[in-house]
């Protein structure tokens, strides 16, 4: 007899898809609020796009896919893979993140940012040998762009831009196994960092307060660089009957080299009196040589026991020196007068520490329950002294806590989790440290049936420190719930997100000369979101609508953002659909940051096969 | 059912229990009662993959993860096959993926998280990174509703109108991958795209280098500009700086933001009171 035969030959093929639209945008009150917190814009957006080719020899797959191109998004990526038989493949990846922030009412106002930071990552993998896959790549982050700032001079801000030019590139191998039966991953970078300061005048006049001396220059020729900066990682993990563990290394060693001028000049009066000149002429560098591990052990005992064992280990040790020279020179250019005074710079620093620790936990599992407790223990050293001149800040800190919790599972349809955590510490590096953390986490989620699930979550985290500390008192308890429903086609769902999110934080601090005061802060932000969406033959809809409320006395705000697309499905793998968007924000206190941004356009998908 | 259809049925599956006595059951066994699901399986990048390390592993891909036995052949029920495969038959050919869920990351396995909770069959080509059944971010807001929410929040890591994925920062197995330097400082996963702020610094700025980013930034959300953990800046440093010379006038606007003086809040290699980059 002839059976169906089902090969997993394959005929060489295409199929993708590319969506594409085109964005207005219509906004009442700050729009650089908006992008700030959004960064949208007007114009074209590549939403969707991704190209598939599969064949059974040679070139056997090609993957490429991108979103986000365009100038209504702040974000885009692309990612391109190709396989050849399964012994290797190359690949690359790139993405592109836009930056903006100018704010009005924030006691940031006077400091905008334009700038992006952009990532490429390149190489081959080779997987010709089963049990292991080599992976030899390049990568590079660069943040480019502009930094609109005060700088302090002549006892008044004066406006200043920085064209940031920040490089970093790394070359990495990295060695894989996989198909042994323990598992070890290796992975070998080497990377050089370079920083360029280009600091330039934004303006004469002092910001806010008028003052009869100018801004004349400002410059900053400083370049910041590390090269071939060694970061060694190995992975090692096993995975037997009774047994699981992994462990952890991480060896870095980084020597910064720091050189270059900066300068300030002043025009006195006006340039009627004379001018001042600040120049620093500095030379430092910075050694710093790291090591840090962890390990994770699980032991079966029996059946339904098993012992879980971590630590972690960090150690970093640093030097630091700058030296050079710093000089005021004073002119009277009418005069022809000149005087320069010089103070010589010789510093130097040290930053040491060491953390450590360690969780023991055992635990008991039924097939439908399991509850485990444990123990905790944690310590921290720490060494550090600014300038030659400082007394070294020398703290050791440590504690010890426990935990414990139970889960419920009695089907593949509920799941109830609730952990405890309790640590107590002694000593402080810093006077916000606490001195006892409660934390405590729910969850659960239940399919109700039909389609129906439900999910609830609930954290609640204390903490505090004694009064002749800081007397912290903090608080959060952030908790929610949230019921959805999904037609057994696929087709149709909707659901209904309520969250809160609560924090209080009082710390006792001492105010500039001297005298007590408190740092209080409260966030009480309700969230609730809908969304849903549904198709019926040719036509589609989606959408959702998130409402947020701060009532916390701090800073107090209202805000909405909806979102709803109509798509109608054409012949030949077409899609057109049309969209809005829109967002409000609304302070309580101030007005200057409020928006009301509504957003609508077109977009055209294609798909075929 | 028709008639006809049933006599079909019987027919195949006598033959099969005919010929498949003393075989193990293969692919090519199901294919004749699910033609569709095995064709597009194998064509998927899962079952190409099968293909590629070994084709046997592919023939027996069916019963090895819906564990089909001659039984289902002879009573063709869902109740006596794994329609679900559960995480056993994951870890059979992965078996690195439990080693370090299970040990570095055990609040999933307790909460009954299971491997095709994330991931799909691989029945159909979703064009996901390993095999995702959904993006990152749904997926994990679908129990981690309250970090989820943090995203929603006026200031956050956001992608414009997509959600940031949350594998860009977070392991989800343990492996301690995500950031370059995450195994060394709470900072690691950040300084992967905030490559300026790696360091080292010929000042530092204590708290950075000891609790990282968080000690000053929410990475998910907040209401606060720039992530901070406070509206205004300089309560949030006087909190920690208790000396503060006198004339730091609080009340004066151009003192409420530390940063306009000391613009290196994250180490500075020219001042060590942090005035310049």
């Amino acid at each position: 007899m002839s059976l169906v035969i089902c090969s997993p030959a394959l005929a060489q093929n295409w199929s993708g898809g590319v969506g594409a639209g085109y964005v207005w945008q219509d906004a009442d009150g700050n729009e650089e609020s908006f992008l700030t917190q959004t960064n949208l814009q007007s114009g074209f957006v590549l939403e969707t796009l991704d190209l598939r080719y599969r064949n059974d020899s040679g070139v056997t797959s090609i993957d490429f896919d991108a979103w986000g191109f365009g100038d209504a998004e702040p974000a885009e990526a692309a990612r391109f893979n190709m396989g050849f038989s399964g012994n290797f493949s190359i690949f690359a990846e790139y993405d592109k993140r836009d930056s903006f922030f100018d704010l009005g009412g924030s006691d940031l106002a006077s400091r905008s940012d334009d700038w992006n930071i952009t990532r490429w990552k390149a190489g081959v993998a080779i997987e010709a040998w089963r049990p292991v896959r080599f992976e030899l790549y390049y990568r590079s982050v660069t943040r480019d762009g502009t930094v609109h700032r005060p700088m302090y001079g002549l006892n008044e801000f004066y406006p200043i831009g920085v064209n940031l030019d920040d490089t970093m590139s790394e070359v990495v191998f990295r060695l894989s196994t996989r198909t042994l039966p323990v598992r070890i991953d290796f992975e070998q970078g080497f990377a050089n960092y370079r920083q360029k300061s280009r600091r330039f005048a934004a303006g004469s006049e002092s910001i806010g307060r008028p003052d009869p001396d100018l801004l004349d220059t400002t410059t900053s020729e400083y370049t910041d660089s590390q090269d071939n900066v060694p970061t060694s990682r190995l992975t090692v993990g096993y995975s037997g009957g009774i047994f699981e563990g992994v462990v952890s290394l991480l060896y870095r060693q980084a020597e910064l080299s720091s050189s270059g001028t900066g300068s300030q000049a002043f025009l006195i009066g006006g340039g009627d009196t004379g001018t001042m000149t600040f120049v620093d002429t500095l030379l430092g560098s910075a050694d710093t040589e790291a090591f840090a591990g962890n390990i994770a052990l699980g032991f079966a005992i029996g059946r339904r026991f098993s012992i879980r064992l971590a630590g972690d280990y960090r150690d970093s040790t640093s030097n630091s020196t700058l030296l050079g020279e710093r000089l005021l020179r004073v002119a009277n250019p009418a005069q022809g007068t000149s005087l320069d005074y010089t103070a010589p710079v010789d510093q130097d620093g040290v930053f040491d520490y060491t953390d450590s620790d360690a969780r023991a936990t055992i635990e008991y599992r039924a097939p439908k329950w399991a509850v485990w407790a444990g123990g905790l223990t944690t310590s921290r050293e720490t060494t550090w002294r600014r300038t030659s001149g400082d007394d070294p800040t020398a703290a050791k800190r440590d504690g010890d806590g426990l935990l414990a919790g139970a889960s419920f599972n009695p089907s593949r349809s509920f799941g109830l989790s609730l952990e405890y955590e309790r640590g107590d510490f002694s000593k402080y590096v810093f006077r916000t440290d606490p001195e006892t953390v409660d934390r405590a986490v729910l969850r659960l989620r239940s399919k109700l049936g039909k389609g129906w699930q439900l999910t609830a979550n609930g954290r609640y985290e204390k903490a505090s420190n004694p009064d002749d500390i800081s007397a912290l008192d903090f608080k959060s308890t952030p908790y929610g719930i949230a019921v959805s429903w999904n037609s057994q086609s696929g087709t149709s769902s909707f659901g209904l997100d309520l969250e809160n999110y609560t924090i209080t934080s009082a710390v006792g601090i001492v105010l500039p000369g001297g005298d007590p005061g408190q740092s209080d802060y409260e966030l009480d932000l309700t969230t609730a979101t809908l969304f849903g969406g549904t198709r019926a033959g040719i036509f589609g809809i989606d959408g959702s609508l998130t409402w947020m409320k701060d009532d916390g006395e701090t800073w107090p705000l209202d805000a909405w953002n909806g979102r709803l697309r109509l798509t109608i499905y054409g012949k030949a793998g077409l899609e057109y659909s049309a969209f809005a968007q829109y967002w409000s924000y609304d302070e309580q206190r101030v007005d200057i940051d409020d928006f009301d941004v509504l957003r609508y356009g077109l977009a055209i998908h294609w798909r075929f096969e | 059912m028709t008639a006809r259809s049933i006599v079909v049925a019987a027919v195949i599956a006598m033959c099969c229990s005919l010929a498949l006595a003393d075989e193990p059951l293969t692919m090519e066994t199901c294919a004749i009662c699910h033609e569709d699901e095995a064709a597009a399986f194998a064509a998927s990048p899962h079952g190409r993959t099968m293909a590629q390390v070994d084709g046997g592993i592919l023939d027996r891909s069916c019963v090895q993860c819906h564990g089909a036995t001659a039984e289902h052949i002879d009573d063709p029920s869902t109740e006596n096959v794994r329609r679900t495969p559960d995480s056993t038959a994951c870890v059979s050919c992965h078996p690195a993926g439990m080693a370090t869920l299970e040990v570095s990351n055990p609040a999933h396995t307790r909460f009954g998280v299971a491997c095709v909770d994330c991931h799909a069959a691989g029945h159909n080509d979703l064009g996901t990174d390993h095999l995702l059944a959904d993006q990152p971010f749904d997926l994990c807001a679908s129990c981690h509703q309250s970090e989820a929410g943090e995203f929603k929040m006026p200031f956050a890591h956001r992608d414009g109108t997509r959600n940031f994925a949350c594998t860009n920062c977070h392991s989800m197995h343990g492996q301690n991958r995500q950031g370059r330097l995450n195994l060394l400082s709470p900072s690691g996963a950040c300084v992967d795209c905030h490559t300026e702020k790696t360091g080292p610094f010929i000042f530092p700025h204590p708290p950075r280098e000891l609790d990282g980013c968080i000690a000053c930034h929410h990475p998910h959300g907040t209401t606060n500009p720039r992530l901070l953990r406070r509206r205004n800046v300089a309560q949030l440093c006087i909190e920690c700086h208790a000396g503060v010379p006198a004339f730091h006038n609080l009340s004066q606007t151009r003192y409420q933001a530390c940063q306009n003086c000391h613009v290196a809040v994250h180490g500075s290699n020219r001042d060590p009171r942090l005035l310049d980059e």
